[in-house]
């Protein structure tokens, strides 16, 4: 075990990252690409800092596991919830992992569409991060039923009791929404893993590795058929899944705005949480590729050009998300609706007024520092401002859902809310559980996307041969 | 042993070879190459059959919740129609690409006869760069006349590995 990286993968461009970084070292080749990046999913030895992350990760998937034995045991009344705040941690930790993986999508499928060439290397991460955010999104609704060996009423089946689930419910629009978003992903992902699996299968040396990963390739070999049909079909894909996540996150949004509830009743919520799911998609990205960039020695394939869009972006979502605070707070004050105007003004200044200034704090006016390009690829900042981003709007979620609950239009129901332990640790347990999905993808699938890079580094090299030539 | 695996360099060696190689009469050519090769076949059927199975799925989906809704279980809430097309439509859309994705990735297996874990040309040791940076062309003849004929113009195209496999 060697902490630093080894020789199939050094890093060529050893240094910190610059703005005016190509999107990829020109000096490398394809074969180079494809050579260390099957090295890393080859390796016979794991690196130490993955053990050092993989264990933690691993006892905290445990816990999760733990717990949701305990809750399906002793019921949801193990959780904080009660009367009037009925929707806790499950709902909003729920959305705040779809927003998650949604920006993972926007990132892999939205800018594939618009052809953005820094996508190209950062794309197997981020569709990684939708997959496993998905994952930990997908166990919160059925967690939160009160009965959950009852969840598959949601789906259209002929029954005995000749019931039929209510179409007119936003609430199930949700279960839709979701259920499309997660098979699709894992389909979209997949698909594109199919060349890089047969990069890595011919690669491998040991038996074993050459049968697992020779399955995992379904026998892509690279022939006209296949790569014509594959284009074509990843093509469409990306360009259904742009919609699929705006909707998801647009519907999530109209879980709330269908409710009477003040703070939730508004036609802002579906662009305003999508985007939510844009800032902490590009939180969460720049997350996994600083570390990974350099742990893996892939300095020259993720550069400072990333590093530099990823913040500007970043920043983009910081501006939108205030704007919704903002008109959040105006059109609360111009309706004119008293409950509207007494929630809004607790939630400000009344028990959980610190919530709400956190999330204006780490959501609005800490990203604005990414107006500095020093400050853009200044890696210990860029760290911790998306932490702060991503703990901002897991408040954000937490001000929607409680704040607006604690107190509902009736003064007589108004009340309190806290978490249990409970709570706590299935949160503290679905990040543990994503956290090791993403080290398993990174120790052993090809976590670059080795078939996109190549059409990427071949433009690169024709682009630059043009130029040196008069 | 009458079918050849030639590599090449780069993806204009491979393309000047497969012109060659259809001059000389050899028609019967798989290639195998680390990336896309534009090769003027016509476009893939498969964005129209996904289109088509989004469709499909949209107004199934649509028609069984007007069932349920109108016809098997009216539920009045309010007053509100039962018939309240447009909450239909969220999740007829959502059903809808569920359906053209799973059409996309099924088709895909399908029109590329995968999964297929094994293949005579497998059995090349050079075939392992077709993965990496190596153009291959495969040309799979049913003579020893025609494979020899495409050996010796295959020669004169300087490739970087010949073989031989059966086929």
């Amino acid at each position: 075990m060697n902490i630093a990286a080894p020789d199939a993968t050094t890093s060529s461009m050893d240094r910190a990252p610059r703005f005016d970084d190509p999107v990829v070292d020109p000096r490398l080749t394809i074969a180079s690409m494809t050579d260390r990046i099957c090295a890393i999913a080859l390796r016979g030895q794991s690196y130490l800092w993955w053990w050092i992350a993989f264990i933690p990760c691993m006892g905290l998937t445990l816990l999760l596991f733990a717990s949701i034995a305990y809750l399906f045991y002793a019921g949801i009344g193990i959780w904080g919830i009660n009367w009037p705040v009925m929707w806790g941690f499950a709902i909003l930790s729920y959305v705040w992992w779809i927003a998650i993986a949604s920006g993972g999508t926007i990132i892999s499928a939205l800018f594939f569409l618009t052809g953005a060439e820094w996508r190209t290397s950062i794309n197997r991460i981020a569709e990684s991060m939708m997959l496993f955010g998905a994952a930990a999104a997908g166990i919160y609704p059925i967690l939160h039923l009160g009965r959950p060996w009852f969840f598959y009423w949601l789906f259209f089946y002929p029954n005995t009791m000749t019931l039929w689930a209510q179409f007119r419910s936003p609430l199930l629009w949700d279960f839709w929404a979701l259920v499309t978003y997660v098979f699709a992903s894992i389909l979209f992902w997949f698909l594109g893993l199919l060349p890089d699996f047969a990069s890595v299968r011919d690669r491998a040396m040991a038996p074993v590795k050459q049968r697992i990963y020779g399955i995992l390739a379904c026998g892509f070999r690279g022939t006209t058929r296949q790569w014509l049909h594959l284009r074509a079909a990843y093509g469409v894909m990306a360009a259904i899944m742009a919609p699929v996540v705006v909707s998801i996150h647009s519907i999530v949004g109209l879980d709330f705005a269908g409710a009477a509830t003040p703070g939730w009743h508004s036609s802002e919520f579906p662009p305003f949480f999508v985007f939510g799911a844009l800032l902490s998609g590009f939180s969460i990205v720049l997350l996994l590729i600083i570390p990974l960039r350099r742990l893996l020695g892939i300095e020259d394939m993720i550069t400072g050009r990333h590093l530099d869009v990823l913040c500007k972006l970043l920043l983009t979502s910081s501006l939108c998300v205030s704007y919704a605070y903002l008109m959040d707070a105006f059109t609360t004050f111009y309706g004119g609706d008293r409950a509207e105007r007494v929630m809004f003004t607790e939630r400000a200044l009344g028990y959980y007024r610190y919530v709400y200034w956190g999330t204006v704090l780490f959501n609005c006016l800490l990203p604005q520092v990414f107006w500095s390009r020093r400050l853009r690829l200044n890696q210990p900042v860029i760290v911790s401002i998306c932490l702060c981003a991503v703990v901002g709007m897991w408040l954000e979620r937490y001000e929607i859902v409680v704040t607006s609950l604690h107190r509902p239009n009736l003064p007589s129901a108004w009340g309190t809310y806290h978490a249990t332990f409970w709570d706590w640790s299935t949160l503290l347990g679905t990040v543990g559980m994503f956290l090791t999905g993403i080290l398993l993808a990174v120790r052993y699938l090809p976590i670059v996307s080795m078939h996109e890079m190549r059409t990427l580094i071949a433009t690169t090299a024709a682009r630059n041969a043009a130029k040196r030539a008069p | 042993m009458n079918s050849l695996l030639a590599g090449f360099d780069s993806l204009q060696g491979l393309q000047h070879a497969l012109e060659r190689l259809r001059e000389a009469g050899l028609e019967v050519l798989d290639t195998y190459t680390p990336g896309p090769v534009r090769t003027g076949a016509s476009g893939s059927t498969l964005p129209l059959a996904m289109c088509a199975a989004g469709m499909a799925g949209f107004v199934a989906c649509f028609v069984l919740m007007t069932y349920a809704d109108v016809v098997a279980y009216p539920l009045n809430i309010g007053g509100r129609p039962a018939f309240a097309w447009p909450a239909f439509v969220p999740i007829a859309f959502e059903v809808g690409a569920l359906c053209a994705m799973v059409a996309g990735f099924l088709g895909y297996f399908l029109v590329c006869r995968l999964p297929q874990l094994y293949d005579p040309v497998d059995e090349c040791d050079s075939f392992r760069r077709a993965s990496r940076d190596g153009w291959f062309v495969a040309i799979r003849t049913g003579d020893a006349e025609a494979a020899a004929r495409a050996r010796t113009l295959l020669d004169t195209l300087q490739p970087t590995s010949v073989e031989a496999f059966a086929a």
